[in-house]
C-alpha cells in the first residue's frame, strides 16, 4: 500500500471560498467564488495525484531537479530595480506613524 | 577572571558578527540597498519591492555580487568554500521581516572554518571560525520612540549580510574587542564592507558563560546582541561575566536567553529567551535553487582579493610610517591602498607623505566632516603638494592657505581644485637680501624683545620669527627664516 496514500479530497465549495476570504482578508466579489472554488479544486486534485505516486526509496527533494546546483554566472546581477511606490506600501499598512509602520510594541521596557 | 570570592572564573567568549556587504541591491531582489541616509534613501519604508514585503506571488532571486563577496570573505579568513550551498527558511515572527521567516543558511553554509587573526600587545592570537553564512537582513525597528509602540522601517530587510560565526574560544573581552577590531579592518580593506560601526554595518553578537577556572564543560551561555563598537562589546561582555558569577555565587542558575546591553546602566537585561536550533524550525528553501560553486570561481575571487589590513600594516611600518599614522590610514583602505601604489617625487617618500596626509590634511578634511576616502582620488595631485611642503618651498602659513581653498568648505574636492589653490597661493620667496631685509627692519622694530632675547630670554625668538613670517606674508622657510633671525641677533648690537 502506498504509504502516502491518504483521505479523499475534501470538496471545495463558495462557503468554503468565503472562509479563505476572511482568513486571507481578501475583498472578493461575491460572483468569482465558484471561479476561485472550481480552480482550487483543480489546484487539490493535482496534489492528490501527486500523493498518489509511490516513491518508496526516493530521498525527499526540496529544490527543482538540478542535482550540481545553478552556477554562479546564472545569478542575478547586481543590478537595482524599480521599488513600489511608498503610497502602496503605506496602504497595506494598518497604522502609520511619520512615515514608519506602527505595530504593538514587541520588546518589552 | 576572578572575583575574588574562593572559585575563581573563566569567561568563555564567542562572536557572532552580522556584517553588510557592499551590494546594490538586496540580496534575493532588485530593490536598491539602502544607504542609511534618510534624504537618499527617500525617507522610511521607499526602498522595496513586492518581495521584502513578502507579497503573494514574489520568488526570490540570488544577487550574484553578494556570493562574491561571500566567497571573498571566506577566502580572506582561510576558511574552506562550500561546493555546492544551500538557503533555508528560519522561522522569524516578528514585523520587521513580514515574510515571517529569514531566507538564512543552516545545513549548507556557503564557508566553514577558517580563523580571525588578531594582536595584542605585540602578541598574535587567532580566533577560530565555525562558519560563515548568506542571510538577508530584517527592517529596522525603533522600539523607544511610544511606551505601546514599535516603529518599523522595512528598507532594510532584504540586504545581503554574511553572519560570521566564531567558537567560544575568548578568555578575555579585550581579546574579542581586538578580534573585532581586527575583523572589521580586513573585511574593509578586502573590499567586503565598509566597516561603518555608528550606522550598523556591523553588528557583533557576543556569547558569553563563565565557568570554573580549569574546568572545561561549558555552562548556560547569554546572547548580547548588536554591540556595535569597540567600547559596548568590552563593557556588556565584562558586565555580563560579572553578573553570571554573582547568580552562581549566589547559588542560582543562569538561564540560556539573549540580552541587551544598556550602556546607561552598565548592565545587560534580558531581551527573550535565548533561541534553540529548533526553535527556528530551519527548513530548505524550495524557491531557491542549489548554489554551485566552482573551484575555478575559487581561484579567480582568490587571485582577485585585494591586500589584507594586515600586509597592509606591515608595509606602512616597513617603510618607517609611525603607528599612531598607520592606523589613521589603515581606516581609510582606498587611501592606504593609493599610498602604497603611489610613484612618489623626490625628495618624498612613503613616510613624509603619510606625515603630510595625516597631519596638515586630514586634519582639514576631518574639520570640514569631509569623507576621508575622497583623498584617494587625488592623491596625484597633493603630492606635489606634499613634495612641495616638505621641500620646504611652502611654509606651515601657506600649506594651511592651500589646503584651505583647495579642499576646505563644502566645494567638491578635485585635483584640479588642489593645482589651482596651489598656482594661487604660490610658494616660498628664496631671495636672501629680501629675508635679510625684513630681518632687519625687525631687529629695530621690537628694542625691547631683542634686549631681552640678549639677556638670555631665547623664547623670545619664537615671537620675533612670527612678527618677521607675517611680514613676508607667509612667504618664507621658517626654518631658515629663524636661522636667520638667530644669526642677526646673536651678532654684537
Amino acid at each position: 500500500m502506498n504509504p502516502n496514500a491518504r483521505a479523499a479530497t475534501p470538496v471545495l465549495d463558495t462557503d468554503a471560498v468565503r472562509h479563505l476570504e476572511q482568513l486571507a482578508v481578501l475583498a472578493v466579489e461575491p460572483a468569482e467564488r465558484a471561479v476561485i472554488a472550481d480552480r482550487l479544486q483543480a489546484m487539490l486534485e493535482a496534489v492528490d495525484a501527486l500523493f498518489a505516486v509511490d516513491v518508496e526509496g526516493y530521498a525527499p527533494m526540496w529544490h527543482p531537479p538540478l542535482p550540481e546546483g545553478v552556477a554562479l554566472p546564472a545569478l542575478r546581477p547586481d543590478e537595482p530595480g524599480p521599488t513600489l511606490p511608498v503610497a502602496a506600501v503605506e496602504a497595506l499598512a494598518h497604522d502609520l506613524r511619520d512615515g514608519f509602520l506602527a505595530v504593538p510594541k514587541v520588546l518589552g521596557p | 577572571m576572578s572575583t575574588g570570592a574562593e572559585t575563581a572564573w573563566q569567561v568563555v567568549i564567542g562572536l557572532e558578527v552580522h556584517v553588510q556587504l557592499q551590494t546594490r541591491s538586496k540580496l534575493f531582489c532588485a530593490a536598491p540597498t539602502p544607504t542609511g541616509d534618510p534624504a537618499l534613501d527617500g525617507g522610511p519604508n521607499a526602498q522595496l519591492a513586492p518581495l521584502c514585503l513578502g507579497l503573494p506571488g514574489a520568488l526570490p532571486r540570488l544577487n550574484a555580487e553578494a556570493v562574491r563577496l561571500a566567497v571573498r570573505a571566506g577566502l580572506a579568513l582561510d576558511c574552506e568554500i562550500a561546493e555546492v550551498t544551500q538557503f533555508a527558511r528560519k522561522c522569524y515572527l516578528y514585523p520587521d521581516l513580514p515574510k515571517g521567516y529569514q531566507t538564512s543558511q543552516a545545513e549548507a553554509p556557503i564557508c566553514r572554518g577558517g580563523a580571525i587573526t588578531f594582536e595584542r600587545d605585540g602578541q598574535r592570537a587567532s580566533l577560530p571560525l565555525e562558519r560563515i553564512h548568506l542571510e538577508e537582513d530584517a527592517g529596522r525597528s525603533v522600539h523607544d520612540a511610544d511606551p505601546d509602540t514599535t516603529l518599523v522601517d522595512l528598507s532594510r530587510a532584504g540586504v545581503p549580510l554574511i553572519e560570521i560565526v566564531s567558537y567560544p574560544a575568548l578568555h578575555d573581552a579585550g581579546d574579542a574587542v581586538a578580534a573585532f577590531s581586527a575583523l572589521r579592518l580586513e573585511l574593509m580593506h578586502r573590499g567586503i564592507c565598509d566597516g561603518a560601526l555608528e550606522q550598523g554595518s556591523m553588528r557583533c553578537d557576543a556569547n558569553v558563560s563563565v565557568r570554573p577556572a580549569g574546568t572545561t564543560a561549558l555552562r548556560s551561555r547569554c546572547e548580547i546582541k548588536n554591540l556595535n563598537s569597540m567600547r559596548s562589546l568590552r563593557d556588556a561582555i565584562t558586565a555580563e561575566a560579572r553578573r553570571q558569577v554573582e547568580v552562581y555565587e549566589s547559588g542560582g542558575k543562569v538561564a540560556q536567553e539573549t540580552r541587551l546591553w544598556d550602556a546607561q546602566a552598565g548592565k545587560t537585561r534580558p531581551m527573550r529567551d535565548k533561541e534553540h536550533a529548533a526553535d527556528y524550525r530551519y527548513a530548505p528553501d524550495p524557491d531557491l535553487p542549489l548554489v554551485r560553486v566552482e573551484a575555478a570561481y575559487v581561484a579567480e575571487q582568490r587571485a582577485a582579493l585585494a591586500e589584507s589590513a594586515s600586509s597592509v600594516r606591515q608595509r606602512f611600518g616597513a617603510a618607517g610610517v609611525d603607528p599612531d599614522s598607520i592606523n589613521v590610514l589603515l581606516e581609510v583602505p582606498a587611501l592606504s591602498q593609493a599610498l602604497l601604489a603611489a610613484d612618489l617625487p623626490a625628495p618624498l617618500d612613503l613616510e613624509r607623505l603619510v606625515g603630510f596626509l595625516v597631519g596638515p590634511l586630514l586634519g582639514q578634511l576631518r574639520r570640514d566632516e569631509r569623507d576621508l576616502r575622497a583623498v584617494a582620488g587625488m592623491l596625484p595631485s597633493l603630492t606635489p603638494i606634499a613634495a612641495a611642503w616638505r621641500r620646504g618651498s611652502l611654509s606651515n602659513q601657506l600649506l594651511a592657505e592651500v589646503l584651505r581653498r583647495g579642499v576646505g568648505g563644502a566645494d567638491a574636492l578635485s585635483g584640479e581644485r588642489v593645482q589651482r589653490a596651489l598656482a594661487e597661493v604660490g610658494t616660498v620667496d628664496k631671495d636672501p637680501a629680501a629675508l635679510a631685509s625684513v630681518v632687519g627692519s625687525i631687529l629695530a622694530e621690537f628694542p625691547t624683545e631683542v634686549a631681552q632675547y640678549r639677556a638670555g630670554k631665547v623664547q623670545v625668538l619664537g615671537f620675533l620669527v612670527g612678527q618677521a613670517m607675517r611680514r613676508l606674508g607667509g612667504r618664507a622657510d621658517a626654518r631658515e627664516l629663524s636661522s636667520a633671525l638667530r644669526q642677526a641677533l646673536d651678532r654684537s648690537p
